[in-house]
């Protein structure tokens, strides 16, 4: 990550814009502990209370690096019940990254917080129908099939 | 340019507090 992804601009960009960097080596005692880091690279998000919202193991390259930290970030939002933001996250990996390994997870978080938030079950059939076209071998297609039947 | 990586959580912490951002921690490993 540090040889290839940290360098480039755009993550440069995207990570002092938007999140607060800290590394910590993994055989830190209490943080490494803490966090379960077994094996490196491990990527969390947290909030200000230390409280984890993301975790992802393993290089990510830079074109898949910001879509999977805004899918964090939209976690974290749904998390704390701002599904508004978490909306807005999702909806912009879908703009900037449709093609990204975060995309499908997007698309179905971006339904499911429509749906929680407006209670119209549209969002829930719409999000199948999209990963049935889009991302129809992927997990999220699984987990969203029952939606199918609404 | 590069990130301005911290390297102290309670320094990341407070930061996260005052900006409303989340922390990106990014466990490295040291050998």
């Amino acid at each position: 990550m540090d040889a290839v992804s940290y360098p480039q601009p755009s993550v440069i960009d995207f990570i002092s814009k938007h999140l607060v960097p800290l590394q910590i080596a993994a055989d830190n005692k209490e943080l490494g502990s803490r966090y379960g880091a077994k094996w490196t690279p491990l990527l969390l998000l947290l909030d200000a209370s230390g409280k984890e919202h993301y975790r992802t193991l393993g290089f990510f390259a830079p074109e898949e690096l910001i879509p999977s930290l805004l899918l964090g970030m939209a976690k974290a939002s749904f998390d704390r019940a701002e599904r508004p933001a978490a909306i807005q996250h999702c909806e912009r990996i879908l703009q900037e990254f449709p093609k990204s390994g975060s995309a499908p997870e997007a698309i179905y978080l971006k339904g499911v917080a429509g749906y929680i938030e407006t209670h119209e079950v549209n969002h829930l059939k719409e999000l199948h129908k999209t990963l049935q076209r889009d991302f129809p071998a992927s997990t999220w297609a699984m987990r969203a099939s029952p939606y199918g039947l609404l | 340019m590069a990130i301005q990586w911290l390297k102290s959580f309670d320094e990341a912490r407070t930061a996260a507090e005052k900006s409303g951002k989340l922390i990106l921690l990014d466990f490295f490993n040291p050998n």
